[in-house]
């Protein structure tokens, strides 16, 4: 029974861990003693117990309680979630079996890893077709055969990769490959995880629906006043690092009949940073726009002084229309309206060096940038020396990046504006307060 | 107050005794932590009864609770212990003649010197105590881990006098407003506990238990309308039960048998606590819209216990 507990909380905390829930060992070790001190026939009492020492955030508990209900199921639920995996397994690798007869080029199976194999499986017919011709039209002699080979391989891949985003983003995409988890119980309950319906934090924004808009806008209303609270606050210095203030030591030590007991310190005035926003708005974002107007509308409500751009192909400023403290409909519907630049192509380059240009002011030592963006722009070079010159003249530059981060290594414009600021993956909410947290708030 | 043979139902008996309502959600966690001898960091709006459980603990045990209140700026001189300068001067004056310098030092620095902070009061206590963190949101990341130290080894080392450890391990309560977020480190070390607005049925009891004086009808209504308040108007304050608590001590006081819009106007002054609320009520809901709320809220619950 012990091995069988131990076994099993070890299980439930590699879930919580895939989930992105941080659990060290030593609060697993916590969890262990407190199952040991419950009645763990007691279902609400083991999962209070897990709770209690697995999970330190409110947030992260809601996860919790999805990952508890699919792990801690009845035995036959479990076995049919096992039976489901399975048949899926097995689908998976027949279609990976005929996916592997297709791309073949004379002959020759093609190099390509078992997940590009499972995607194309998975393209639309036509789309399958069409590679297919591909590669029977590239008919090559034996003799320059070995070295077009690889470059066909590289061609196909580009056009997978291009797929798989498109797929994801229609939600068509019925087969992953989930090669970290070798348990099947643990891959067949991540499965399950998947196919309930997430809660709002961790669904990536562009998927949130019209319906759950004014949950969004209250939440990002909290993550904002947390924000507001967090850059409102003066923390008194430490003594060390500041200079003896000699007026207010003797002032101070008056009471003691002027012998210096207690020193006071020089206090450092915390100065509040100015926020600057300028979020992309051209047609690759456009499904996360209404994110961007809402999270823009959340902090210009909490926070006085923060200045928001928009930009596609050029710069737009947009504080005026949050400024007006007018519902988020009528707000959305005018800045909509009004720009002459929503949904177009991206020129970040020439957006930036707007900004120098006409603004040069709002561009201060006390600046923290943020700038939302997917990184997908014309002109990259002449981007990537705008945003150097841009972090030259601020205090920090944030990037928060609406790509999943495993994305980041396909496209070079993320590694071209990674190394001149600090960038954050932001495609949910639950991504969005993480970056909060961490960067404003501890 | 022996802790290891503590059970469950001794845990929620003391809350039950102590007159705070509480399921196992708060009941696990609380007794876990006493089992486990770990501090417990509850979260929670404010107001949702996240400092009663410290003294709750303290009543329940018949035990001491020691209360640091942190603040911006808390520093260690005010946590855990400074030496009484006043005191140390006036003896340098009487004792300036005729004594050794090394006498003098000696009792200069000695435990009749030493004025004991919260922190180093909760160490050395001669019994088990209930010790009391609250806020510390409030507190700054140094405070932070200097707190995060000694709530790790329960010992504190002065270099006038030595280590001082503990001889009976505080009940540690830390309360935090999510205002900031706390270190890992820290988080790691506690219990977690996060308190959520009462649901109606649980609010009614609360309620009952507090201001027994109050009709059955009131109080449900009473809750009702501070539900519909909490969930539906997107106010920057929400009432907490310490409101609700005052809202209904305050229809006790006028003699209500039932809510009414004209008790809703008098008394929304004790629920909201800020202008901009006061004002999204009154365009929003207002009161009398608020008893329609309720009674259409009262009729859904009275048609969903028939039909189910």
């Amino acid at each position: 029974m012990k091995n069988n507990l131990e076994n099993n909380l070890a299980r439930f905390v590699r879930i919580l861990r895939h989930l992105g829930i941080k659990v060290s060992i030593g609060e697993t070790i916590t969890a262990l003693n407190a199952l040991l001190l419950v009645d763990l026939l007691n279902r609400a009492h083991v999962k209070a117990a897990l709770r209690a020492t697995l999970v330190k955030n409110h947030d992260e508990q809601l996860l919790f309680d999805q990952a508890f209900e699919s792990f801690f199921t009845i035995p036959e639920v479990r076995e049919q979630q096992r039976e489901e995996w399975e048949e899926r397994k097995t689908e998976g690798a027949r279609l990976i079996e005929a996916a592997e007869e297709e791309l073949a080029y004379q002959g020759e199976k093609l190099d390509l890893t078992e997940e590009e194999k499972l995607l194309y499986a998975q393209l639309p017919e036509a789309e399958k077709k069409r590679i297919k011709e591909y590669l029977e039209a590239s008919y090559l002699p034996e003799d320059r055969y070995s070295r077009f080979k690889p470059m066909l391989e590289y061609q196909i891949r580009g056009s997978l990769r291009y797929w798989k985003q498109r797929l994801a983003e229609e939600d068509e995409l019925l087969y992953l490959l989930n090669e970290d988890v070798d348990d099947e119980v643990l891959a067949s309950v991540l499965h399950q995880l998947g196919q309930e319906d997430s809660n709002l934090l961790y669904e990536d924004m562009k998927r949130i629906g019209e319906r759950d808009l004014p949950k969004v806008t209250n939440i990002l209303k909290k993550l904002s006043r947390k924000l507001a609270t967090k850059i409102s606050r003066r923390y008194r210095m430490s003594k060390k690092a500041v200079k003896i203030d000699l007026r207010r030591s003797i002032k101070s030590n008056v009471r003691y009949g002027g012998i210096i007991f207690k020193l006071k310190f020089k206090q450092k005035r915390v100065q509040k940073p100015q926020i600057l926003l300028i979020c992309d708005v051209s047609g690759s974002m456009a499904r996360y726009a209404a994110f961007v107007i809402q999270f823009i509308y959340g902090l210009s409500a909490v926070m006085k002084h923060i200045e928001s751009f928009i930009f596609a192909e050029e710069l737009e400023y947009a504080t005026p229309f949050f400024n007006q403290l007018r519902p988020l409909e009528e707000t959305m519907v005018e800045l909509i309206g009004k720009s002459r630049i929503w949904g177009k192509g991206t020129n970040l380059g020439a957006s930036l060096n707007a900004l120098k240009t006409n603004y040069p002011l709002l561009l201060t030592s006390r600046t923290i940038v943020i700038i939302v963006s997917d990184t997908k722009t014309l002109e990259l070079e002449r981007a990537e020396q705008e945003l150097v010159g841009v972090k030259r003249l601020v205090k920090d530059i944030l990037w928060l990046n609406t790509l999943p981060q495993d994305e980041w290594k396909d496209l070079r414009s993320v590694p071209t504006f990674q190394r001149h600021c600090r960038m954050f993956e932001c495609y949910t909410l639950a991504h969005l307060e993480k970056v909060t947290r961490k960067q404003f708030l501890h | 107050m022996n802790l290891a043979k503590l059970t469950i139902d001794q845990v929620r008996s003391g809350f039950e005794k102590a007159g705070y309502i509480a399921e196992d959600d708060i009941i696990i966690p609380v007794y876990l932590a006493l089992r486990l001898e770990k501090p417990i960091l509850i979260t929670g709006a404010p107001g949702v009864g996240k400092t009663e459980i410290a003294k709750v603990l303290a009543y329940a045990f018949e035990t001491d609770l020691i209360r640091l209140q942190c603040y911006e700026g808390l520093d260690e001189n005010k946590a855990l212990y400074e030496w009484n300068y006043q005191r140390q001067l006036i003896k340098i004056q009487l004792i300036k003649e005729g004594t050794s310098d090394e006498l003098i030092e000696q009792n200069l620095f000695s435990r009749d010197y030493l004025l004991e902070r919260p922190l180093l009061k909760a160490i050395q206590a001669p019994k088990k105590v209930v010790l009391l963190i609250d806020e510390i949101d409030k507190t700054d990341e140094e405070f932070e881990a200097f707190l995060f130290e000694v709530l790790s080894d329960f010992q504190v080392s002065i270099p006038e006098l030595g280590t001082l450890a503990s001889r009976y391990i505080p009940v540690v309560v830390l309360t935090n407003n999510g205002e900031r977020e706390l270190s890992d480190g820290l988080k790691r070390r506690c219990v977690f506990l996060f308190i959520d607005f009462p649901s109606i049925e649980k609010e009614i009891k609360i309620i009952k238990v507090k201001v027994p004086e109050i009709g059955e009808r009131l109080a449900k209504e009473v809750a009702l309308a501070i539900h519909y308040l909490r969930h539906h108007v997107d106010l920057k304050k929400k009432p907490s039960i310490s409101e609700t608590l005052d809202l209904a001590r305050a229809l006790v006081l006028f003699g209500a048998q039932k809510l009414e819009a004209q008790h809703v106007k008098q008394t929304i002054n004790l629920l909201l606590k800020d202008k901009d609320d006061i004002d999204l009520f009154n365009q929003q809901v207002g009161p009398a819209g608020l008893i329609e709320c309720i009674q259409n809220q009262q009729d859904k619950r009275l048609e969903r216990r028939i039909f189910t």
